[in-house]
């Protein structure tokens, strides 16, 4: 096997005509095309040699023996991989505070917390993970609204895929809730929702506190808030708005526009996800966490895709028997006949946990094929967030969300030399200055 | 032709700390480099035709005005650097610059001594009190020097060169201190002396501690003066021995082992005291009865009431970081400095206890006790001199003068204001700080 | 890859009051991995053969292929082809020698270091193992065969190191009783003293921080020179035969063990080592050996706010120092290694040959070499690779972890 020595210092082959530094936006690219590596599609077989036309932002051609129009820029790509820019289908660290104090906030939208510049965007195009799914995290009953968003940008609405893609909802129960009451108040919430409006208004009846006396309508000053003036219709109070926007949030649920996006922390609660999805007809994404191994056989008999725990392998004492066992998530789920997709954690706490290429290297250690793996960060991803009609494989008319990597996908030596969000490159290893300074720390000045 | 001085430094290495097999930090390597640079001055003339070694450049500074600390400024003045070291200053018609020197134009600028810190706590890591007794001699603070830290680069763009890196006020003595520079480097090349000075703490923060004798006035001074004496009755018995007086050896004690330099006069103990009653206590006990060489290194409060007796036994005051009090008599501010000054002290200077006041900003504090009430003239050597004096390193630093450490501050005027800043640094002769190539820091 | 023998799996019990029952059981679709076994079947006299398509031997040699004999727990013979008759074979992928981990805490039951005093030289590490400790299996399950117990940073004298096997029978699982003497010459032994605690606390003492820490090291040699301190562990150490590990992570503590290396004379081998990129002039002169601790690949801090280079392994490597990777997960350490610039032909050295070396049991452990233990991992494919799995584990010629499911 050939061992590649990290390439910091090694001229590049590469003759890349556009270059980025960092995060922001490009010199508008009409036409590129990449040239000469090997193809990873996805959805069907390699292409050694290949070339993937770009224009628009799309792919518009991939094959061998493409022809590469006069004005398109080239990216020789010799020797390299290209694979469909990943996915990651859950995580709160693109945002400022991923849970509200209120157990209930479905209305809220992460698009208002999304921090573009956040370490989390530039961490993602330095690993080649081109879209990500911002959720709500895992400490709300019922978080609020994810959106799926590209990696690359820098205003948040420039970088929208779907702006209201699931809400998310978490049986964890919050501090001080017993999982009972809990999962008993959830319940409540959703029911409400299904009655009609009437039934469970809070507001009373403007009749109730009309006044003496008929003056005309005093006039809105600026910012909205209408005074107590003598006389004037009440405006609506901040919790009749609440009430209505939760309202208005969960009906859209219940309606299926949007996925529900359910954190299960132990087993118990994943059969407690899927009867509330049977009672109120919802579409689930499961997000597992560790403990949940034990319903493995339950979500692959419901075939139903799953998102894994960041913590894929780990050591367990059974409370009752004391014995000691190792648990391995992608085996586990295998083995029962589920699909799933992996997870990464939010900041390196174990070696590798905090990289996609590490978490599909376990699973392929424990079993899985290296092709299912890839499969697992592209297109299953794509799959379960309901985006795989534009992105996740290599395919005419798909985004162009593109990796080259400088070897196979999942070896060891193997990194990330440019990442290309819609057409546009993003990130080049040879430029990453924080890169080259976690090998080069002497240089640091700061 | 220019006239090539060295000088061979008094070597301030206390014998006893090779004898007794300490590691003799303090500059033994420089001074076999200034043994090795009178040899080959002495053995081959200068040629016209000089290399550049990069790491003892030879450089000529043109400075439009050079404050020297050691007299009246210089105006158009020429600062020749070789060897680490000030070869030669004075006027564009004194000096001729020799060839292969490079020169640095700064005809728009001033340049001054670096900036010498009577007290700082923050040469390396954070550990500064070790408070589980009252006495710490056996501790000492070089082991964790970090050499051109994160505070020190700031320092170096405040123009601060030497600091005396102390332990804390929280325990009566504290410990040992180095003396060093603020420039990048090993531990062994930035340290100009170790041990450097002796921290002793004579009120405040030790008597927060409770349950031993020491947590009163009395009883820390009791314990201040018997830790001291155990030392002196150590020091005494080597004296005895290596003068040959008796055959005796005595037992080496590494708990005392660095009392003797401080003994012998050789190095000083630089003391958190202030307040009358205090600086009084100091002046009893660790001068009239220890005869030890005493910088007050707070010296706030009222303390400069007591300045003729200060004065008359010839100890140095660095005074701060408070810079002014309200004299409780007539309600008025007073500046702590000027108070020293207008009684006729002069062997004053400034401190900011770094961190309590950010090292960089030493000259800010002469600016603010001229601003009560100093002059502009003394302040500049209260920065510069006086705390190099103190320190006994003045013949080092504290001035720009041939023979002496080559760490010279470029300013756009004088530091006194604080709309001038900092634009170059040398230290022993290298830039370490230079704000065309640099980010500037301060 | 088959082998005829039973794999036993046992309740490991960790309350004192319970003897570890053996039970056999399974769980359902293969999902854990069978474990130890306390008594193996396949003991010590049984001769075993191993034929691997490559044999990683640690000394740098590589076979391909290659077969190795194991008698009485021992390697007796290593050859291309092999033929021994009426002997059980075993066939795997690929081979290297069992893992050794130079720097360890496991093992310990979770007892914590000697409190009543910072200076405890002759507290022995070996006295405290328990043999049945949940950690040793999941060193075992990662490949890791033989650990140096490390006493913790709690003290400043922490107590003498030992290095043993993490399975098989106890009269084979202790390799060294005493390796070397561990120090601290960092600022953990300051936490958790305290001067103003309550008046009857045991930690109102030194070193509550740097300064006391290295004071009290330099006191230690000091009295120990002048026959003021009767330890006998101590008294080795002033002698020259027995070795010392510091543990030191920042720039200014590796410095200040310099220091006191020079002043006591003596020769340590440095634990850490996060910040040893910034002095690799002086470990190079000074020889010194490193045993790095683990950082997160990845993130440029570290324990202690050290500042890290990613590229540590590599650039001590390149200086020529004797150095090795240590605490877990070691065959994922070296991969992060070579990813960030390894050279792939020093890579095994670094969690096998190499700390047999450094900790001075390389007569036993570290590589495929006839008369060496019989430790071994078989694995997958490329260990190199971190999608190459462990197949089996065995301890002194014992199979006493397997991966289920392969």
């Amino acid at each position: 096997m050939k061992i590649q020595v990290p390439l910091i210092s090694r001229p590049w082959k590469i003759a890349v005509v556009l270059l980025l530094a960092g995060s922001t936006t490009a010199i508008a690219q009409d036409r590129l095309a990449l040239r000469g590596a090997t193809i990873i599609p996805i959805v069907g077989e390699r292409i050694v040699g290949g070339t993937i036309l770009i224009s628009d932002g799309r792919i518009e051609a991939v094959g061998k023996d493409i022809e590469i129009p006069v004005e398109a820029k080239v990216i020789d790509a010799t020797g390299r991989f290209i694979m469909p820019g990943m996915i990651n289908v859950h995580s709160a660290a693109g945002m400022s505070q991923a849970n509200e104090q209120n157990a209930n906030v479905p209305f809220l939208s992460v698009v208002d917390s999304i921090d573009p510049i956040a370490d989390f965007f530039e961490e993602s195009r330095r690993n080649g993970v081109t879209t990500a799914a911002v959720v709500p995290g895992n400490s709300t009953m019922i978080g609020g609204r994810a959106a799926i968003v590209k990696t690359a940008g820098s205003y948040v609405n420039d970088m929208l895929v779907k702006r209201d893609a699931g809400i998310k909802i978490s049986l964890a129960p919050t501090t001080g809730t017993s999982r009972m009451s809990h999962f008993a108040r959830l319940r409540r919430e959703l029911l409400k929702a299904q009655k009609p409006e009437e039934e469970t208004s809070i507001e009373k009846p403007a009749e109730e506190v009309k006044p003496e006396g008929e003056p005309a309508e005093a006039p809105k000053p600026e910012g909205g808030e209408t005074p107590e003036t003598p006389g004037a219709t009440p405006a609506p109070s901040a919790q009749a708005e609440t009430e209505k926007a939760t309202r208005e949030a969960l009906v859209s649920l219940l309606k299926g526009e949007m996925p529900a996006i359910i954190y299960c922390e132990t087993s118990m609660d994943v059969s407690q996800a899927l009867a509330l999805v049977d009672e109120f007809k919802l579409k689930p994404i499961l997000v597992l966490g560790r403990d949940c191994y034990k319903a493995a056989k339950l979500v692959a008999d419901r075939k139903l895709p799953v998102v894994l725990d960041s913590t894929m392998v780990y050591w367990r004492t059974d409370p009752i028997t004391r014995k000691e066992e190792k648990i391995v998530l992608p085996k586990i789920f295998s083995d029962a006949g589920a699909s799933y997709v992996f997870q990464v954690a939010d900041s390196g706490t174990s070696l590798g946990t905090h990289y996609y290429w590490y978490q599909a290297t376990t699973a392929v250690r424990y079993g899985m094929s290296a092709d299912a793996a890839l499969k697992a960060l592209t297109f299953d991803s794509a799959k379960l967030l309901g985006i795989d009609d534009s992105v996740g494989s290599i395919e005419t008319g798909k985004d162009a969300d593109l990796v080259i990597l400088s070897g196979e996908p999942l070896s060891v030596s193997t990194w990330v030399e440019t990442t290309i969000v819609g057409g546009k490159v993003v990130y080049q290893k040879s430029e990453d200055a924080e890169l080259r300074l976690l090998f080069n720390p002497e240089e640091d000045t700061n | 032709m220019i006239a090539v001085c060295h000088f061979l430094r008094s070597q301030l290495l206390p014998l006893s700390v090779i004898v007794s097999g300490l590691i003799p930090i303090s500059g033994l390597a420089r001074a076999q480099d200034e043994a090795a640079a009178v040899a080959a001055s002495e053995s081959s003339p200068v040629t016209a035709e000089v290399v550049q070694d990069v790491s003892k450049p030879k450089l000529a500074i043109k400075v439009g005005k050079i404050i020297t600390s050691a007299g009246d400024p210089i105006v158009n003045g020429i600062i020749l650097v070789s060897e680490g070291n000030i070869e030669a200053i004075g006027t564009s018609t004194e000096v001729v610059i020799p060839e292969g020197y490079e020169v640095i134009d700064h005809s728009d600028k001033f340049a001054m001594p670096g900036l010498v810190e009577a007290h700082s706590h923050v040469g390396g890591s954070g550990d500064l009190n070790e408070m589980v007794y009252q006495t710490n001699p056996e501790l000492r603070n070089w082991d964790q020097i970090i050499p051109h830290n994160d505070d020190l680069k700031v320092a170096v763009a405040g123009g601060v060169t030497t600091i005396c890196f102390i332990p804390g006020s929280g325990t009566n003595m504290g410990g040992w201190g180095a003396l060093m520079k603020t420039g990048p480097g090993k531990p062994e090349d930035v340290i100009i002396r170790a041990p450097g000075v002796l921290k002793i703490a004579q009120s405040g923060n030790p008597e927060r501690q409770g349950g031993e004798v020491g947590s009163g006035r009395m009883g820390m001074n009791h314990v201040i003066r018997q830790q001291l004496e155990m030392g002196r009755i150590y020091v005494n018995q080597w004296d005895l021995y290596e003068s040959g007086k008796t055959e005796v050896k005595p037992e080496v004690n590494l708990r005392l082992e660095y009392f003797k330099p401080l003994f012998r006069r050789e190095i000083p103990v630089v003391v958190h005291t202030q307040a009358y009653q205090v600086v009084q206590s100091t002046l009893r006990i660790l001068h009239d009865e220890m005869n030890l060489r005493v910088v007050i290194d707070h010296g706030t409060f009222d303390s400069y009431k007591l300045t003729e007796e200060i004065q008359k036994r010839d100890i140095p005051v660095m005074a701060g970081p408070r810079g002014f009090r309200y004299e409780p008599d007539d309600g008025q501010i007073k500046g702590i400095v000027a108070e020293y000054h207008k009684r006729g002290f002069t062997s004053l200077g400034v401190n900011t206890d770094a961190p309590v006041i950010p090292q960089e900003e030493l000259f800010f504090q002469a600016s603010m006790a001229v601003r009560y009430g100093w002059t502009e003239e003394k302040a500049l050597r209260g920065v510069t001199i006086e705390p190099a004096k103190a320190l006994m390193i003045a013949d080092r630093v504290g001035s720009l003068e041939v023979g002496k450490d080559a760490d010279i501050v470029i300013t756009t005027g004088s530091i006194i204001d604080p709309r001038n800043y900092v634009t170059q640094v040398f230290i022993d002769g290298k830039s370490v700080y230079d704000i065309r190539k640099d980010r500037r820091r301060f | 890859m088959k082998i005829t023998q039973m794999t036993i799996t046992k309740t490991l019990v960790r309350t004192t009051l319970m003897k570890a029952v053996a039970i056999v059981f399974a769980i359902g679709c293969g999902s854990t991995v069978s474990v130890i076994a306390d008594e193996p079947e396949v003991s010590g006299d049984k001769t075993v053969l191993i034929k691997a398509e490559v044999i990683h031997t640690g000394t740098g040699e590589i076979l391909r292929p290659g077969c190795v004999l194991i008698r009485d727990g021992k390697i007796v013979e290593i050859g291309e082809s092999l033929s021994v008759e009426g002997v059980k074979v075993v066939e795997v992928k690929s081979l290297i020698p069992g893992l050794v981990d130079a720097a360890s805490r496991i093992g310990a039951g979770r007892l914590d270091d000697e409190r009543t005093d910072e200076i405890t030289p002759d507290l022995a590490s070996v006295s405290i193992v328990d043999w049945k400790d949940i950690d040793f299996l999941q060193q075992l399950s990662g490949g890791t065969t033989c650990v140096h117990l490390t006493p913790g940073t709690s003290n400043v004298v922490a107590g003498l190191t030992s290095a043993v096997k993490t399975a098989g029978t106890i009269d084979r699982r202790i390799v060294a009783e005493r390796t070397g003497l561990a120090i601290s010459v960092c600022s953990d032994p300051a936490s958790g003293n305290n001067a103003r605690s309550r008046p009857d606390s045991i930690y109102i003492r030194q070193p509550t921080n740097r300064m006391g820490v290295v004071w009290m090291l330099r006191n230690a040699f000091h009295a120990t020179q002048n026959d003021k301190f009767a330890s006998p562990a101590m008294k080795d150490v002033t002698a020259g035969t027995l070795p010392v590990f510091a543990v030191s992570r920042t720039q200014h503590d590796i410095q200040a063990l310099m220091t006191l290396a020079d002043e006591f004379s003596f020769h340590p081998t440095l634990i850490g080592g996060q910040e040893c990129w910034k002095v690799t002039d002086e470990i190079a002169e000074r020889k010194m050996s490193v045993i790095l601790q683990r950082v997160i690949p990845g993130s440029s801090r570290g324990d202690e706010r050290t500042r890290i280079s990613a590229d540590m392994a590599a650039r001590l490597n390149k200086s020529g120092a004797t150095f090795c990777l240590s605490g877990g997960d070691l065959l994922d350490q070296m991969r992060f290694a070579v990813r960030f610039g390894l050279p792939a032909e020093s890579a095994l050295a670094s969690i096998t040959a190499s700390p047999a070396a450094i900790l001075k049991i390389d007569d036993r452990v570290g590589s495929i070499v006839v008369g060496k233990d019989a430790d071994l991992v078989a694995m997958t494919g490329d260990p190199l690779e971190f999608s190459t799995a462990i197949q089996w584990v065995m301890v002194d010629g014992a199979i006493q972890f397997e991966q289920a499911g392969n």
